[in-house]
């Protein structure tokens, strides 16, 4: 059994491909279009920090339960976690240089003419101006990625700990155990308002409580997702060679229960949105469906929920690592559109002019921003993976039943 | 019809003596355990259909709970309310709450169907501590070949049997 998890210089080589791909872009993308440049620093960054907070928020719940089947594979989400360090610098630059380029509360300049239009714009804003304004936004991005850096490296801590300490593990365990319940609650309470700041508030007339929610149980679906994606190549290179249909199961569980309750939430929002039927909440989906692209999402609904409940349905695909794969791939295709359907309507809405009758625009410069982070994030977590002694856990209470796991059926 | 009877009390001892049974291929009618042992199930390749009938029904409740209320709302009493379009985006909650309801009615009317058991039916088996803690292993006598019942009385035994009985209807 291989110890230790190395960084091959195949892989270092794949993933500064990539992060040069991105950087040529991002320059192409900064001269050409300044607009969309900072929107595709949201709409990737964002992504990949949900992914880590999702993973985190995993990762807890696994202490939680004292699930005994997944402790072999804490590293797996541990690490991913890490990526919220690149994720503060990428959104920090966004806060101090983007900001008025995505956000149209920091810009009311460049709006003049859409406030001649429409007057009630300005008024809703100035409003809201105690709440969306520029300091506040700063010192809100330095509180949120506080917490998170706090609690995500306690739990990170107590790992080390327990890795050294042979005697006194198990006390490092009900430690990590009480920590996680801290940041599920810290996450929760503080990713409300993250996700009302980063996303929400590139419509600032629009607003839904609703919303946070969606996204917090997305990245949590979506990162399992990659924990997946992850697994599947860390054991493809022999680094869990005890893995069974057993550990694929329960993998797959998580998928599929990650789909009713993504689905679940889609549509308590839309059906919600759509039943109250206000204007300024339905102008959301409006713009979405009719002006944006009906096509799209639609496609959101059936990448997310559909196909990964018909498929991961019968008891032998759901055990297949192959199908699994597969799922995997499509739910985060389907959490790249989800993303994108949030962020990018009313960025091209407003380069627009409103009312205007718009189209999707995913070009070189999507893909080219979005392979520069996933090679970013392929370094970093690679890097961050290889840096601990070994892949698996060392003193954890439960990692004998993780390594002999076996269900029946 | 008479039966031979082992009573345990521990599951260890009773997936031992399953392995044991399995390997001279005893004719076991039917072990009676307080809890599921799901290991068991799999030891004597137990398989139920009920999961894909479930799937069945499932379908079946999307359909005719859709089929209700287009039938209703759309065809025969078509209401204004509020300017919304008859076929209504709402349909989902009531049809998720229909589709939970009919498939579960049905998966318990399948399994005591599937189980042949109804109200007020006499019971085949008891033995006292059977509804309490105790697992017991039936074996039917009359398929047993002479020299065998002395080799299972003997796999009772080893693997820690609490008694060994017979049971005479």
């Amino acid at each position: 059994m291989k110890k230790r998890f190395v960084f091959t210089k195949k892989l270092k080589s794949i993933s500064f491909v990539l992060m040069l791909i991105g950087l040529i872009t991002g320059v192409l993308a900064y001269m050409g279009d300044t607009h969309r440049f900072w929107a595709n620093i949201l709409f990737s960054n964002y992504m990949f920090l949900l992914l880590a907070l999702g993973a985190a928020f995993w990762m807890s719940l696994q202490y939680i339960a004292e699930a005994g089947w997944s402790s072999a594979f804490k590293r797996v989400p541990e690490t991913i976690a890490s990526y919220i360090v690149p994720a503060f610098v990428f959104m920090l630059a966004l806060v101090f240089f983007g900001m008025k380029y995505v956000y149209p509360w920091a810009n009311p300049e460049g709006h003049i003419e859409d406030f001649a239009k429409y007057p009630e714009f300005k008024e809703i804003l100035e409003v809201k101006a105690p709440y969306l304004n520029k300091n506040f936004f700063i010192i809100r991005t330095l509180i949120f990625f506080l917490v998170w850096f706090g609690t995500i490296g306690i739990l990170r801590k107590f790992s080390k700990k327990e890795d050294e300490d042979k005697q006194g593990a198990l006390k490092w365990f009900e430690k990590s155990r009480f920590f996680s319940k801290v940041y599920i609650f810290a996450f929760a309470l503080t990713f409300i308002f993250a996700g009302f700041d980063y996303l929400m508030s590139l419509e600032p007339f629009w607003y839904s409580t609703l919303f946070s929610i969606k996204e917090l149980i997305s990245g949590f679906f979506h990162a399992s997702a990659l924990i997946i994606l992850i697994v599947y190549f860390l054991n493809k290179k022999g680094y869990f060679p005890f893995m069974n249909s057993s550990h694929w199961h329960d993998f797959s569980k998580y998928l599929f229960m990650g789909s009713i309750l993504f689905a679940y939430a889609w549509y308590f929002q839309y059906m919600l949105i759509w039943y109250g039927n206000i204007p300024e909440e339905g102008e959301y989906y409006f713009l979405r469906r009719f002006h944006f692209s009906q096509t799209l999402f639609t496609l959101n609904i059936i990448i997310n929920f559909m196909i990964p409940f018909l498929v991961l349905l019968p008891n032998k695909l759901a055990k297949n690592p192959k199908v699994l794969l597969i799922m995997a791939i499509t739910i985060l295709l389907g959490f790249v559109l989800d993303v994108y359907l949030s962020v990018f309507p009313p960025l091209v809405h407003t380069f627009a002019g409103v009312g205007e009758h718009i189209h999707p625009v995913f070009g070189l410069y999507e893909i080219g921003i979005l392979l520069g982070f996933i090679g970013l994030f392929m370094f970093v977590f690679f890097k961050n993976l290889a840096k601990r002694k070994r892949i698996l856990p060392v003193n954890h209470p439960y990692i004998e039943e993780s390594l002999l796991h076996h269900n029946a059926h | 019809m008479s039966k031979l009877v082992a009573v345990y009390s521990d599951d260890r001892k009773l997936l031992e003596a399953a392995d044991q049974l399995i390997a001279v291929k005893a004719p076991v009618e039917e072990v009676i355990t307080p809890f599921v042992i799901e290991e068991l199930l799999e030891k004597f390749h137990v398989k139920s259909n009920i999961p894909l009938l479930a799937f069945f029904y499932g379908l079946f409740g999307v359909t005719s709970v859709f089929a209700a209320l287009y039938y209703t709302f759309v065809i025969d009493y078509p209401l204004n309310i509020g300017g919304k379009p008859n076929l209504s985006l709402t349909f989902p909650v009531l049809m998720f709450i229909g589709t939970v309801l009919i498939t579960v009615l049905s998966t318990v009317v399948t399994f005591f169907v599937e189980a042949k058991m109804y109200p007020g039916k006499e019971p085949e088996f008891s033995y006292p501590g059977i509804n309490d803690d105790k697992m017991v292993i039936l074996i039917d006598k009359s398929k047993l070949t002479p020299n065998m019942e002395s080799q299972l009385r003997d796999i009772f035994e080893t693997t820690g049997a609490e008694k060994i009985d017979e049971y005479h209807q």
